[in-house]
């Protein structure tokens, strides 16, 4: 199975292939079933390579299968090949994992929908794509994934193209992930400059011997990578697309937006860590840049009334938190969280989709209300989500947030450090608030619209089965990273060798978060993690007193902070000054250069020559009259024209 | 006294611009046949002047041989001249202009 | 003396020409070609080509400008471009015409006879001898594709003047028209 592990991207591009290409004659049931085979069949490929990469000894746990050399141009060579690691293991399994359930939710969830085979058409491509990214052995590669999984979001998000809203939502994804995506081709370009080389291993061990640390070319990669990952894992600035993003098919959003796509940066950034250790200064804005996105996109979670606007300002939210445990250093405690976000996130969206689907596609919770009795299924799934999200212990989501914010108090941030504990731990309170606020408007009180309320129905079997299984996973998921147990942590175990300056090399025993400036004392673990715990519990109570207890103390509230509310409820006006700072300009110029230069010089240029060749042409029509007579006088000229060249000596 | 040789050739030449003149000047088809037959007749004396002159025979050859073609063509023009009075009913070439434009 | 035969030769040469260009009959300008025809078979007479002298009269003067009066006669007649047909004088100044041709043809020919060069016909450069040996030896290729020319033009002209679906008979009436 190990040695067959390249065929696991290669098995949902065949998927793809057969549904793409076969939409007409591909009867419906099967499509379906061919997606999720093909998924399925991949995760299972992954699982045994995964075991048998675990019975290799820790200095060979790193395969490299090359399909075919792509690049051959000199200096310059870069091949198709994927690279089997632990740390691509893990996002292997998450992506099809998570994404084989995805997929079998999906069948239930577009069952009704006329573009179904065209939607596992693309789900197949993507989860391709994303493969490619996780399992490529050089940048080029993995950028190759990288723009593949942007393309599948775009199709995705503007799924329902014929809605101008979702069109729009896939455009402004799609080009805001550009911009992005000119950081990292800059990047990639500089580190070929320097490094001469695109493949993994050899980067890193380049980098370790020909750049210096803490000077200016790391940095600028470093950041370069940072502005791509920005623009894909939706940070500050570039996050704007994926509130919008919410316009696709919900599964579309629980894989494509909480679970997979948008760690694509993080697992960038750590796959690429040798490379980063060697730029503190970058790591630094890429932690603050990771906070403040944390409390940010929590403040906008806290207010927003469609469903699926407050788990997507949570999944920026939270993104936010792994960038911020990668500029501390911790990659593994980012991959972590990465995981346990896959679950509980993707739980979420699910459940929120099984919700949707219940009030006949109805988004907006002030409409929601006491649907728990309904659907038992649905609110106990959600419930377990949320609380591993809110980062309750034993649930997932409490272990990885909770390494994350101990890793950041003690980085070799120092002081800064202290202050992104404090920052990260804000949020770790708002997020506990919103996302109680979002179970109770909508499990909980009183039903607000009784039409919705008593149409709505539990989803069938094929979505609750994934819903119970995600459940499953975040409450255990948290038990792979155990805090205060070297031997018993799974991921340090696992992964602590190949990140951070160890990858790919032969690794020690030592932990991948080379940063770490203090000593790992355990009782200041205890007690962040003590503290961490009150907020979130100190969170929920407060919305569940407000929310469930005194709805009517909700209004008043929001009235008495109608300016903040509006300001927050607007997303801080992001996109409108977006708009007047970027977008108009940008129009209006080209509108300008529209009419002046394509209309007015080249369109002249091109029609001109048309009217030059016209007049021409009739100046010299008459000359053919179709008298033989003038056409022998003509010939007469020209022979004695001729005969004067060579007589006077013209000819040599 | 012997006639300097390149006076056969002036004279040769002076046909050819006749019938130059003839064939631009003239509206007659029939008449600016003739006058291409008398551009190919000043040829041939010139040809003969030559091969006088270089004391072979070639020149003469080749004039035997342009008197076989100008036979031939004749035949030819004259059939096309005659089928386009057929179909025109006029031999003036000024109203036969049916390459116009 | 040479020199004085090939002047008036040339003079009679480039009258026939302008003649040919400058009258409006066209019958009367064929007239002039036969004698331009006739005077460039004396002058080639005088270059020692006896053989083509011959070939140019029977040739050119006597199958071409037949070809050629035929077809004026037949068209031309009709359409001639100016106003005046020229009608046939009778009379005296029939007989003083005719008087004046006889008379220059017999001057024609004493001078002829006088200015010619050439000894023999068959004989010497540029006999009849030399340019047979020429035609059959050097100049053979030619010589047989020539003989296809003619052919081609036999047919051509046939094929250009037949009307089309009446066989045989419809190339006896040239009179009529589509």
């Amino acid at each position: 199975m190990l040695q067959l592990f390249w065929l696991i991207p290669l098995l949902p591009l065949f998927g793809f292939l057969l549904n793409g290409l076969g939409l007409k004659w591909m009867p419906r049931k099967a499509a379906g079933w061919l997606a999720c085979g093909a998924v399925g069949a991949a995760f299972a490929i992954g699982v045994g390579a995964l075991i048998e990469l675990i019975g290799l000894p820790l200095a060979d746990r790193s395969i490299t299968h090359v399909l075919f050399p792509w690049i051959m141009a000199g200096d310059f060579h870069v091949n198709v090949a994927f690279m089997w690691d632990p740390l691509s293991a893990v996002m292997t399994l998450i992506v099809t994992g998570v994404g084989f359930l995805i997929h079998v939710y999906s069948l239930g969830y577009m069952a009704h929908d006329e573009g179904f085979k065209r939607y596992f058409a693309y789900l197949n491509l993507f989860t391709f794509a994303m493969l490619v990214l996780v399992l490529a052995d050089n940048f080029l590669l993995l950028f190759v994934g990288w723009e593949g999984v942007g393309l599948c979001s775009y199709l995705l998000i503007g799924f329902w193209y014929t809605k101008k809203s979702a069109a729009d939502a896939g455009k402004k994804a799609f080009i805001v992930n550009r911009i992005g995506d000119f950081g990292v081709l800059v990047a990639m370009m500089l580190t070929f400059w320097t490094l001469g080389t695109l493949t993994f291993p050899e980067v890193f061990h380049r980098a370790q011997t020909l750049l210096s640390p803490g000077t200016a070319i790391p940095t600028a990669i470093a950041l370069l990578f940072f502005l791509g990952a920005t623009g894909k894992s939706a940070q500050i600035p570039l996050y704007v697309w994926l509130p919008d993003a919410m316009e696709g098919p919900t599964p579309v959003s629980a894989l494509i937006h909480a679970a997979t796509m948008v760690t694509a940066g993080v697992y960038l950034f750590v796959r690429a860590s040798g490379m980063f250790v060697l730029a503190p200064d970058a790591l630094a804005i890429v932690a603050v840049v990771g906070a403040v996105t944390a409390i940010f996109a929590a403040t906008i979670g806290l207010v927003q009334t469609d469903i699926k606007r407050v788990l997507a300002y949570s999944t920026v939210s939270q993104l936010g938190y792994m960038f911020l445990a990668v500029g501390a250093g911790a990659f593994v405690a980012a991959i972590f969280h990465l995981l346990t976000h896959a679950f509980f996130k993707a739980l979420l969206f699910l459940g929120s989709g099984s919700v949707i689907e219940a009030c006949h596609h109805e988004q907006d919770i002030r409409k929601m209300g006491g649907l728990g009795a309904k659907l038992p299924i649905t609110k106990t799934t959600f419930i377990i989500g949320s609380l591993a999200l809110a980062g309750v212990p034993i649930f997932a989501g409490f272990f990885s947030k909770d390494e994350i914010l101990y890793s950041v108090f003690t980085s070799q941030l120092g002081g800064l450090g202290k202050v992104l504990w404090i920052l990260g731990a804000a949020a770790a309170l708002l997020t506990a608030f919103y996302i109680t606020r979002l179970v109770a408007l909508t499990f909980y009180g009183k039903p607000r619209d009784k039409h919705i309320y008593d149409h709505a129905h539990e989803s069938p079997k094929v979505m609750t089965v994934p819903l119970v299984i995600l459940a499953i996973l975040s409450t255990v998921g948290g038990f792979l990273g155990l805090p205060l147990a070297e031997k018993a942590n799974v991921m340090h175990n696992w992964l602590g060798p190949w990140v951070g300056g160890h990858g790919a090399e032969a690794p020690s025993g030592a932990e991948g978060a080379v940063l770490h400036a203090t000593s790992h004392s355990a009782g200041l673990e205890v007690a962040l993690m003590a503290i961490s715990v009150a907020l979130a519990i100190i969170g929920i109570w407060a919305a569940w007193r407000l929310y469930i207890k005194d709805l009517p103390r909700v209004q008043e509230l929001s009235r008495k902070f109608a300016g903040a509310y509006r300001v927050l409820w607007n997303k801080y006006y992001v996109d409108e000054i977006y708009n007047a700072l970027f977008v108009r300009p940008i129009v209006d110029g080209s509108r300008v250069l529209w009419r002046a230069f394509d209309v007015g010089v080249i369109d002249w240029a091109v029609n001109g020559t048309g009217r030059v060749l016209r007049g021409t042409a009739s100046y010299l029509r008459p000359i053919q009259n179709g008298l033989a007579g003038s056409y022998a006088a003509a010939i007469l000229l020209g022979a004695i024209l001729i005969m004067g060249y060579v007589l006077l000596g013209g000819w040599r | 006294m012997a006639v300097p040789a390149y006076l056969y050739q002036v004279l040769a030449a002076v046909l050819f611009c006749i019938g130059v003149m003839g064939v631009l000047f003239r509206r007659n088809i029939l008449v600016i046949f003739m006058c291409v037959e008398l551009m190919l007749n000043a040829a041939n004396l010139s040809l003969i002047a030559f091969a006088r002159a270089l004391g072979n025979v070639d020149g003469q050859v080749v004039v035997f041989f342009a008197l076989a073609v100008a036979a031939a063509e004749v035949s030819v023009g004259l059939a096309i001249i005659i089928d386009l009075f057929r179909k025109k009913g006029t031999v003036d070439v000024e109203q036969v202009s049916l390459l116009k434009g | 003396m040479e020199l004085v035969g090939f002047l008036l030769l040339a003079g009679a040469t480039i009258a026939g020409a302008m003649g040919v260009v400058l009258q409006r009959n066209a019958l009367y300008g064929a007239l002039s070609l036969v004698g331009v025809f006739v005077a460039t078979a004396v002058l080639y007479l005088m270059l020692s080509a006896p053989f083509l002298a011959v070939l140019q009269l029977i040739v050119y003067a006597g199958a071409i400008m037949v070809l050629f009066i035929f077809v004026i006669m037949l068209i031309s007649v009709r359409y001639e471009e100016s106003g005046e047909a020229a009608g046939v004088p009778g009379g005296a100044k029939r007989y003083t015409a005719m008087g004046l041709a006889a008379v220059l043809v017999i001057l024609f020919t004493i001078l002829s006879f006088k200015m010619a060069l050439t000894p023999s016909g068959s004989e010497g450069p540029g006999s009849i001898t030399e340019l047979g040996f020429a035609l059959y030896q050097k100049y053979m290729f030619p010589f047989e594709v020539a003989s296809i020319l003619l052919l081609v033009a036999i047919v051509g002209a046939l094929s250009i003047t037949r009307r089309h679906g009446r066989g045989l008979e419809g190339n006896v009436a040239l009179e009529e028209h589509h």
